[in-house]
């Protein structure tokens, strides 16, 4: 709850903050102040007439001077606020319940009906909201409540096309299955899944068309379709007052400021509403993952054109040491990397294994030098043959862009979709390399050998939707490939495969990386996949290396409890049916957390207070291997009984579950 | 405890034959897992027993039969088979309390007075061992694993006779994944349910399932009891399927590399499957 109410009052300060929003907050009040008091205070000057006042220029008693009957011209801008909102707002509520309605239907109607209502909606769009209304002004008649209903009815299908969008994506979400197995009736969903999920946009839609309302409604006033004399709003003010334009022009320029300042603190208010809603909290866009490959995509893609990778820089391709990466945040600064450090040797080929929120992903985007704004890295040494990624340099961009080849989840989102599979390969030569384009278009067709894709020349013309998932991976990873790197990144590149086409997939990595002897990090959160295909693991676990040992001894013999616990729930197609798999209780410490000692110590079956209190250092076990524990396992079997223990917590407590 | 009896299940998208004439039988309280790569049906035949995709074909519980329960009986026809979805984050209503989600599915006649639901909301978030004090918060709150549960406990309010799980932890980490297949496993024995495990990741079939049938295309490739089916496969795809799974100990060579001809078929036939490859189908 504290933290509930901590974050409304942020909400204020970001709003006060915001001078567009303290502008809004005020024009808003005061149209809404004037809609009220305004006939109470200056009704009396707005209506009664005197002749011998008639079209008088400003004066001190008259600000903005008198009409042609002599009545006082700001009192009627004035007074005249009411009529123009309250009908801006019933309008604009005419067309929301028609339109949210319209919409609402074809989003759970059945395929015929809803084609019908798509074209319908989109038949209607075509026209301009003017326009329409003006149509059904005709067909409504003269008059304010025919001018309400005209307005709403040309603005229901822009309602209607929104909600049905909205509803559309929201109709396939799950829980709305969830609720069609309960047998929930079409009107309870609606009712209750629907139309909470997508009330936030539409009323956001809606107050900014309270402006466009005021627009139209007095255009319509204007051309003499709308409200009747003796009423008036502002658009029958504006055409009373172009008559005397030339004698009087205030008579037509206070009106028209007044629908100006009453659109634009709709549009404010508008915005202001948007600004709320997307605050922090709410759900995460989707898809913001994606974007992040589609970038690291095409840097990828800019990685062709090295002529020849660099000469040797000794032992290590790449060092990496006290790698930490914070996000500074208003409220509490998060550390997803806290304390990471591993080498690579040329040739050599480095899993790193840890569950979401390990911090494996952000390394990788570390090394590569994409981390985001506002993320900031730093470390007591990162360095890629020889050349230290910290600071920018020339060197650096060039062995990033020649020597590092990186491989992404998704290679859908590497992949232009309007852009042919040639024409990825193809460019990057042409542009760096300057070569011709038959010269590129061989060398393209090459790499997709390389990659083993089956009639490159046919792939070669063909769009990447037109490939399998399999296919398009290849693909990425001749991208990856173009500038003959010495070190491939390698994130999570199997897990949307299939079983099939993930081992002909890491089978391929393997061959490359050994016929040419590149390097390469891959980084999975499958412990199976780094087990099939790398020398050496670093296994990471909230931030931080806890253990780094060649494949064959971290799975034959753990050192780290977490890794002994990863490992033992880690299911194994060949362990029997009546095994449940151990478990590891308790949570991942967040980045935000701040702990003195070991942060797996919470969950550790071995911790004692000195885990509690004081970090272990990642340290070397023997020649091999590193680990950072207090305590660690010396032999397998002290691994197993370790799991064995944890197989009896899970006894007792399944015991406690079913009582 | 009654059988789940599926027989000559088809389910069309145009001219797209997604599930082709499957059968197979349930025997009341066991677990049937059905395995397949993506694009071949799985999930279909489990959203055609649900009752959410039109399909055709008998699909009967015990002597009842479910599809004519499921279009005419309403919501009790309804509530005798629940399904648990992959993704947590998008089967739970974001503007739902996790009180409001369980509460959804209880039945309205037996739990009329706002006490007695929420008594029973306790009670089932206990079942998938959540702490009852996380009802009043909202999903997004809640980490994968606790929101899977929340998942779980919601089809089990709606007292299911069968239970589909469909991809139930494949977005989940590994640690978490242990802890909802146990629970899962361990919810339906406890209360006696049958079950449909469905999953791309035959390395978990053997926790939870004691029947197996492995789905090619839309159609059965072999079913047998679990054990069998994995360690002596019948069928050629079945043992290519169970080969290919990886496991810790074991390592791939780099000579392992397959050349694509051998693996392309499953490749390309699995995407062609699921749309993505139709128009590959069209250019040639």
């Amino acid at each position: 709850m504290t933290a509930q109410r901590s974050a409304q009052q942020t909400w204020w300060r970001a709003l006060l903050a915001s001078p567009s929003a303290i502008v809004a907050t005020i024009l808003v009040a005061a149209l809404i102040f004037l809609a009220i008091f305004a006939n109470l205070l200056w009704g009396n000057g707005a209506s009664v007439s005197n002749v011998a006042i008639a079209s008088e220029g400003p004066s001190a008693a008259h600000l903005l001077g008198t009409d042609p009957l002599g009545r006082d011209i700001l009192d009627r801008v004035l007074v005249a606020t009411r009529p123009s909102l309250v009908l801006a707002v019933l309008a604009t509520a005419a067309g929301g319940v028609v339109g949210v309605g319209l919409g609402m239907l074809s989003a759970v109607a059945g395929p015929v009906l809803r084609r019908f209502l798509a074209s319908l909606i989109s038949l209607l769009l075509s026209f301009p909201a003017l326009l329409l209304a003006i149509f059904f002004a005709v067909i409504f008649g003269v008059g304010s409540t025919a001018s309400v209903l005209a307005v709403g009815a040309a603005f229901a299908p822009g309602f209607a096309r929104l909600t049905q969008t909205l509803g559309a994506s929201i109709a396939d979400r799950e829980f709305i299955q969830a609720a069609r197995l309960l047998g929930k009736s079409r009107w309870y969903v609606i009712r209750r899944h629907l139309l909470p999920n997508v009330a936030e946009p539409i009323v956001l839609y809606g107050t900014v068309h309270v402006g466009q309302a005021i627009l139209v409604l007095s255009g319509l006033s204007f051309l003499g379709l709308g409200i009747q004399l003796p009423a008036y709003n502002w658009g029958s003010l504006l055409e009373q007052g172009l008559a005397q334009m030339f004698q009087s022009p205030a008579g037509v320029i206070a009106p028209a400021v007044a629908i100006a300042v009453a659109g634009i603190a709709c549009n404010l208010a508008g915005e202001m509403w948007a600004d709320i809603i997307g605050r922090p909290g709410r759900a995460a866009p989707a898809g913001s993952q994606r974007s992040m490959s589609g970038k690291l995509g095409a840097a990828a893609s800019g990685t062709a054109g090295a002529p020849q990778p660099q000469p040797d820089s000794g032992e290590w391709l790449l060092r990496v040491e006290r790698l930490r990466i914070r996000f500074p945040a208003s409220g509490t600064e998060t550390t997803p990397v806290r304390e990471v450090s591993f080498a690579v040797r040329h040739g050599e080929r480095l899993g790193i294994v840890g569950e979401s929120g390990s911090g494996k992903s952000l390394t990788a985007l570390a090394i590569a030098g994409l981390v985001r704004e506002p993320g900031r890295v730093d470390a007591q040494r990162l360095e890629f043959l020889g050349v230290d990624l910290l600071r920018p340099s020339r060197d650096r961009t060039e062995v990033l862009g020649r020597n590092l080849g990186l491989i992404f989840q998704d290679p859908g989102g590497t992949l232009n979709p309007a852009v042919r599979i040639g024409t990825h390969l193809r460019e990057p030569a042409q542009v760096h390399l300057g070569m011709s384009r038959k010269d590129a278009t061989a060398r393209a067709l090459a790499a997709l050998e390389v990659v083993l894709i089956p009639e490159p020349q046919r792939r070669y013309r063909q769009h990447q939707h037109e490939l399998s998932g399999g296919m398009r991976q290849r693909v990425s990873i001749a991208m990856g490939l173009a500038g003959e790197p010495q070190l491939l990144l390698a994130d999570e590149p199997t897990t949307a495969l299939d079983v099939l086409v993930q081992r002909d997939i890491l089978g391929l990595l393997v061959r490359l990386s050994a016929e040419h002897s590149t390097g390469m990090i891959l980084i999975s959160h499958d412990l199976a996949v780094i087990a099939q295909t790398c020398d050496r693991t670093a296994v990471m676990y909230a931030g931080f290396v806890v253990e780094d040992a060649p494949v064959a001894a971290l799975v034959g013999a753990p050192a780290h409890p977490y890794t002994a616990a990863l490992l033992a729930a880690t299911p194994d197609i060949a362990r029997g049916p009546d095994e449940s798999l151990p478990t590891i209780d308790g949570r991942v410490p967040g980045p935000e957390e701040n702990l003195p000692g070991c942060y797996f110590a919470s969950r550790c079956p071995l911790a004692t207070s000195r885990c509690r209190e004081e970090r272990p250092p990642l340290l070397n076990l023997d020649a091999t291997r590193k680990v950072a524990c207090w305590y660690p396992l010396l032999d397998s079997g002290q691994a197993r009984s370790l799991n064995g223990a944890g197989q009896g917590d899970r006894g007792a407590r399944k015991t406690e579950v079913t009582g | 405890m009654r059988d789940l009896h599926v027989a000559g299940l088809t389910v069309r998208y145009g001219h797209f034959v997604a599930v082709d004439n499957v059968s197979f039988d349930v025997p009341g309280g066991s677990v049937l897992g059905l395995a397949g790569e993506s694009g071949s049906g799985k999930s279909t035949v489990a959203r055609a027993i649900a009752g959410l995709t039109r399909s055709r074909g008998t699909v009967r519980l015990g002597d009842a039969d479910l599809r004519r329960a499921q279009r005419s009986g309403g919501a009790r026809g309804r509530r005798m088979v629940q399904m648990i979805f992959q993704d947590p984050t998008s089967s739970l209503d974001p503007r739902f309390t996790v009180r409001e989600c369980i509460a959804e599915a209880l039945p309205g006649r037996t739990y009329t007075d706002r006490g007695k639901r929420n008594e029973r909301v306790a009670e089932l978030l206990s079942v998938v061992a959540l702490d009852p004090g996380i009802s009043g918060l909202h999903p997004r709150m809640l980490s994968g694993g606790q929101r899977q549960r929340v998942a779980i406990a919601r089809a089990l309010a709606a007292g299911p006779e069968v239970l589909i799980a469909d991809e139930a932890t494949a977005s989940l980490d590994v640690s978490v994944q242990a802890v909802v297949l146990n629970l899962l496993k361990q919810i339906q024995r406890d209360m006696g349910l049958t079950m449909l495990f469905i999953t791309h990741n035959l390395a978990v079939v053997r926790y939870v399932c004691d029947d197996l049938a492995i789905l090619n295309h839309g159609k059965i490739a072999e079913h047998g009891p679990a054990g069998q089916v994995l360690d002596r496969p019948q069928d050629p795809y079945t043992a290519a399927l169970v080969g290919a799974v990886l496991r810790p100990g074991s390592r791939l060579a780099a000579t392992d590399s397959a050349p694509p001809e051998r693996a392309e078929p499953a490749d390309t036939a699995a995407s062609r499957s699921d749309g993505r490859g139709t128009s590959d189908h069209l250019h040639r």
